[in-house]
């Protein structure tokens, strides 16, 4: 476990950083290697953890079945969490870009698996924003939220190679070509892709894989005992443990200049679920969620195999909330949370209803928009709980207020109450999440599903898909939270108000690409 | 001193002359790159979907910088395996053998490819080693079958030849774009940082 240790080289030169810092002054290196100076400021740190599809109906924390997060339900007792907090799309891209921009999907134009986001949100984005004051810093496994923060550019100061902190890594493109990290992935996925039908090499990939298998078996029986289902993997080529992850972002918050920016987004619990030995049969207790009709876009998995999937979700993540525990306690200890503001949070959520398995669907049901929110203010001692509608692109203005920065004009989110910092949320806000991985990027949206969460009600538009080309869902999320009364044609009047506000914002949209 | 000689020619006869190893690469570059343009072309319009078009360029340049360098690799493999294997079974008639074997090989590993992916989306990992093993082993003999024939039918590894020739325009210009591709993919990580 010791890969997830900062390197020396890494320690060396914050080392140096740090004894700067004395003088008032701090130099931070940039990617390049490089260093830039500015003044320190009396400023609060900020960490962002983000637990990847973590759905917060999974979580013990916000009242789910299963005890799956305790050490987060410890850390919420003397926080701000959020009840009705929603992501802004239902995979890593859009999630990720509207947490990290403040915007919607159609605003930073991330709403492809591995697409890009608009040239001008490279800089409209919380490191640019930030990277002035504080030591700016990134760790991610996820391919998708890896090839966004290399968008970033400078602005992040310490980003360190996945590979480097993996148990084994397949991948070269990040290693080989740190300069070209996109299109070199690209290309890379071009000539082996296990997920691809079509290669443009398959004799290479053939052989790679036959390599990789070797090693990744030998890895596995290495810590068969620990990983019986296998060794945690991003399914692009990186095999980890998470304990190397929280290892590393430990010692870099420790050591990193203050004030510091960190943005954690840590792969589990995405699928594969592969827990450590003790989280594995936790969740056998033969409990079993209310079984829902099939959607009309059903994958056609069984509720039995959705059932089981399930139970492995939950005790993946139980284990990612044991290391999530873990983390804090070593903050604690280092008196880091002391002068920093801790925010959890995920991406999108995971479904196991309906036919559908994970998140790669063009459905937007609760179990995939809903995530969970807390927020730790230093010195926050008791709990606050907000019952308003909250979206994930309130996180970039709620941050620049707690540093004392202006809210720039683009940013489209709103300031969230944390403890006693007041702050008047609008209760007849509408918050929306998208779909539209079919739609061309930077075009009219014409293929695209489409959700607006409006005080106790929601509306789901399928627009534009084979045989369904234009499909309305409307739920009363108060008396109906499971989603299983579509009441679009039994409310004509709501459906009608809410179908007016989804399509009024679908014409601003397309009229502003237009 | 003599015996020193005499071995370095044994060597070197295991070899192919220089003409037959740039008639082999002609022969292993046209069947790769007309299979990856067409995956490439393939791949383009979801390119255009959502990367912008310096990323495209970028992307293609990578894939078809490694496609030469899977060329050569292949290139080298059949040198080595017809020195390696009794000579009238495939170093002497190298050229002719490689035009039908390539894109042969093409076959059996997208064959394995496919199997690794299913295995892969299924179980997250791929097929066990020794079906890889079996699927080569089995789908190699061909290998005798066409050597036999080349060897038997004196007009078979005539038309392969000419085949070869008539695709040597062709692949130089394949190579010449995969030469440009390395070009682009240097600048793009020396001038164009980050």
């Amino acid at each position: 476990m010791t890969t997830g240790q900062i390197s020396r080289r890494e320690f060396l030169k914050l080392l140096a950083l740090t004894s700067l810092a004395g003088l008032g002054i701090q130099r931070l290196p940039d990617k390049t290697g490089n260093t830039i100076s500015f003044q320190e400021k009396k400023l609060p740190n900020i960490i962002i953890v983000v637990f990847d599809a973590l759905s917060a109906g999974h979580i013990s924390t916000y009242g789910y079945h299963h005890e799956t997060t305790p050490h987060l339900s410890d850390f919420a007792e003397k926080s701000t969490v959020y009840h009705r907090h929603y992501a802004a799309g239902n995979f890593t891209m859009p999630g990720t870009a509207s947490l990290l921009t403040g915007t919607y999907p159609w605003a930073h134009g991330g709403y492809h698996q591995f697409g890009t986001i608009k040239d001008e949100f490279q800089a409209k984005n919380l490191f640019h924003l930030l990277s002035e004051y504080y030591f700016t810093m990134a760790f991610t496994r996820n391919p998708i939220a890896r090839g966004l923060i290399n968008q970033f550019g400078d602005a992040v100061h310490q980003f360190p190679n996945v590979e480097e902190h993996s148990i084994f890594s397949s991948t070269y493109s990040n290693l080989l070509f740190p300069n070209d990290p996109n299109a070199s992935f690209w290309g890379e996925k071009n000539v082996r892709d296990s997920f691809r039908i079509n290669l443009a090499s398959p004799f290479v990939s053939s052989v790679v894989n036959r390599w990789i298998n070797s090693k990744v078996n030998e890895e596995t029986k290495k810590l068969k005992n620990l990983f019986p289902r296998g060794l945690p993997t991003n399914l692009y080529g990186q095999n980890f443990i998470l304990e190397d992850a929280i290892d590393w972002i430990i010692s870099a918050v420790s050591m990193a200049p203050q004030p510091f920016f960190g943005y954690f987004h840590l792969f589990p619990p995405h699928f594969p679920y592969r827990p450590r030995r003790e989280f594995i049969g936790i969740f056998d207790d033969g409990w079993q969620p209310i079984q829902k009709p099939p959607h009309f876009f059903t994958e056609g998995r069984s509720h039995e195999y959705l059932i089981e999937e399930s139970r492995r979700y939950d005790e993946f993540i139980a284990y990612a909330d044991a290391e999530f525990g873990r983390f804090i306690a070593e903050l604690k200890s280092r008196g880091i949370l002391e002068n920093t503001y801790l925010i959890f949070t995920s991406d999108h959520g995971e479904m196991f209803e309906r036919g559908i398995f994970k998140h790669v669907t063009p459905t937007l049901f609760e179990p995939l928009i809903h995530i969970p929110l807390v927020i730790h203010r230093p010195h926050q001692i008791q709990r606050k709980d907000i019952l308003t509608l909250t979206s994930c692109i309130d996180i970039v203005p709620t941050i620049l207020n707690i540093t004392g920065n202006p809210i720039p004009e683009w940013c489209q989110g709103e300031i969230l109450p944390i403890d006693d910092l007041e702050t008047t949320l609008n209760d007849d806000r509408g918050i929306f999440a998208l779909e539209a991985k079919t739609n061309a990027q930077r075009a009219r949206l014409t293929t695209f599903t489409i959700a607006l969460v409006k005080n106790f009600y929601k509306m789901i538009h399928y627009k534009g898909y084979a045989g369904y080309e234009n499909e309305y869902e409307l739920y009363d999320l108060e008396t109906d939270p499971e989603e299983l009364d579509n009441i679009y044609e039994t409310n004509p009047e709501i459906a009608a108000a809410l179908r007016n506000d989804l399509e009024q914002k679908v014409s601003e949209v397309n009229l502003e690409i237009d | 001193m003599n015996a020193d000689l005499s071995s370095l020619i044994w060597v070197r006869n295991r070899f192919p002359e220089k003409q037959s190893i740039y008639n082999l690469f002609i022969a292993v570059v046209f069947p790769v790159h007309i299979w990856a343009i067409i995956i490439v072309l393939q791949q383009v319009p979801t390119y255009i979907l959502y990367l912008k078009a310096s990323e495209t360029i970028g992307t293609i340049a990578y894939t078809m910088a490694f496609i030469l360098l899977e060329c050569i690799s292949i290139t080298f493999v059949f040198i080595l395996i017809g020195a390696l294997l009794p000579q009238k079974l495939l170093k002497q008639q190298i050229v002719a053998q490689a035009a039908l074997l390539v894109p042969l090989a093409l076959c059996i590993a997208y064959f394995i490819h496919v199997l690794d992916s299913i295995s892969f989306v299924m179980f997250q990992t791929y097929i066990p080693n020794r079906f890889w093993f079996g699927i080569w082993i089995v789908g190699f003999i061909p290998l005798l079958i066409v050597s036999y024939l080349i060897r038997k039918y004196q007009r078979l590894p005539e038309l392969l030849m000419k085949y070869v020739d008539r695709v040597t325009i062709v692949s130089l210009i394949y190579i010449f774009g995969d030469l440009l591709a390395v070009l682009v993919i240097i600048w793009r990580n020396v001038f164009v940082s980050g």
